[in-house]
């Protein structure tokens, strides 16, 4: 095999890759959301909007605002961290006295319960 | 020269948020994979930007731009093992172009490199410029789909995150302006690659981009030239070059030519003057039509005056993004009108011999 064909198959390999992983990924978001990421989603409205809650001790509960705010007392830099596995032991971590973090999934209402001990 | 641009803006918010991470308490660590590494110290984070400042500034020039290009990859490909704070689908965009720029041979004009050469053209390899502009209608299309669902088109996604006055914050305006986006993200998906509509798609993403740029603030102003500097890769630059006769009786004209062939850097046409018997043969304009305005013949038809300048600055760097809105129904009769009246008080009085 000479070298300027290998050179063409090795182009027409990237191209070929390239093109299926890009065309084909996004649409794996369609059916499955796990696979949003990298899939071209932003600003879409289409994350399920959460809600934190630190609840201390004494029973007391506090919602934590907006992540990306620069007076936010947990603070995120990338809209794409995964929230619900980082945000929970940061808060347990930072403030000894919370009990447990709760993340409540507002569009069902569900939640889900981290406790920090 | 754009992307190099927007990788250096990227690199420099990717160091700032590195130095957050390590010194504001506040800050959520997010390690992308359990074994990726940390950089926690001045002294792995400041080379970790200078390599990547000193690659996106060759980048951006033209100097060693594949080398250069390869080298940001690398520091892109880092930045999305090290931290989940990195990650979005705007570094990963410039992530996938400095891939593509690896194995385009970008600096084969308006670069240092090309200028070193003496400015001769070169051929390139075509592929990669074909998944350029694959990849930008691909992130229109998907983006596009993503947002039609019922929390974006009802206008609740424009309301948070779009800066717009109090005034127009009503269910029906929002509505409206997300139903917009998403029809002029679907028609970008297509437009740019339909010759007749390009222009038209060249004027929609200069708005759409330049909008968001504006109202979405800084962390969004990178995006935007990184996607309008793709735009570029669509530009046709017609071969052989498009004929422009001037009045080269003329002084007045002399220094408006003169400009003209500075924004003309893909040297899409051919500057003659109206005294050129061959070159009024060639566009079928007779010397009088060519003393009275400037015409354009692009092989097919001669455009003149005011539609001449448009038609012109739509094959140049600078004005291929918004050359199209000089057509609008309101813009072109005040342009017209304009041109006229210049043209009429215009002084004249160069020997047609004298070279621009």
């Amino acid at each position: 095999m000479t070298k300027e064909r290998v050179k063409l198959l090795a182009s027409a390999g990237f191209f070929a890759g390239y093109l299926f992983v890009q065309a084909g990924y996004p649409a794996l978001s369609w059916f499955d959301v796990r696979f949003h990421r990298f899939a071209w989603h932003m600003y879409t409205g289409r994350a399920a909007p959460k809600l934190f809650l630190a609840v201390h001790e004494d029973g007391s509960t506090r919602e934590l605002p907006g992540f990306f705010e620069r007076d936010a007392p947990v603070r995120l830099y990338g809209s794409a961290v995964d929230r619900v596995r980082f945000v929970p032991p940061h808060i347990c971590s930072r403030w000894p006295e919370v009990r447990e973090v709760r993340v409540r999934y507002i569009a069902s209402g569900r939640e889900r319960v981290w406790p920090c001990r | 020269m754009g992307i190099g641009l927007a990788a250096l803006g990227k690199g420099l918010a990717v160091v700032f948020v590195l130095f957050q991470l390590a010194h504001d308490p506040r800050a959520v660590q997010a390690p992308a994979f359990a074994w990726s590494p940390r950089f926690d110290t001045a002294w792995e984070i400041l080379p970790y930007g200078l390599v990547w400042a000193g690659a996106a500034a060759g980048l951006a020039l033209g100097w060693h731009a594949r080398a250069c290009s390869a080298v940001l990859f690398g520091c892109a490909v880092l930045a999305h093992v090290l931290e989940q704070n990195l990650w979005s689908n705007h570094i990963y965009l410039l992530t996938l172009l400095l891939l593509l720029l690896c194995v385009a041979q970008s600096d084969a004009a308006l670069s240092l490199r090309s200028r070193r050469a003496g400015g001769a053209e070169r051929d390139i390899v075509r592929w990669p410029v074909l998944l350029m502009k694959l990849q930008l209608s691909i992130v229109y299309f998907y983006t596009a789909a993503a947002k039609m669902n019922p929390a974006f088109l009802g206008g609740h996604v424009i309301e948070q995150v779009v800066r717009i006055p109090p005034a127009l914050h009503r269910p029906g305006v929002l509505a409206t302006l997300a139903v917009a986006t998403v029809a002029i993200e679907l028609f970008l998906s297509f437009a740019l690659w339909v010759r007749a509509l390009r222009p038209w798609g060249f004027l929609l993403g200069l708005l759409l981009h330049g909008s968001i740029a504006v109202l979405m603030g800084p962390s969004l102003w990178i995006f935007s030239l990184m996607t309008l500097s793709l735009y570029a890769v669509f530009l046709e630059v017609p071969r052989p070059a498009r004929l422009v006769i001037w009045d080269d009786g003329c002084t007045f004209c002399r220094g408006w030519i003169r400009l003209a062939r500075r924004l003309d850097l893909l040297r899409a046409h051919r500057f003659e003057g109206a005294t050129n018997a061959a070159a009024l043969g060639e566009a079928g304009v007779t010397s009088e039509e060519a003393g009275e305005e400037i015409k354009l013949w692009d092989g097919t038809r001669v455009h003149g005056g005011f539609d001449a300048i448009r038609v012109l600055l739509e094959r140049t760097p600078l004005g291929f993004l918004w050359a199209r809105a000089l057509a609008l129904p309101v813009v072109r009769p005040l342009g017209v009108r304009a041109y006229r009246a210049i043209a009429r008080r215009r002084r004249c009085g160069l020997t047609p011999a004298a070279p621009v």
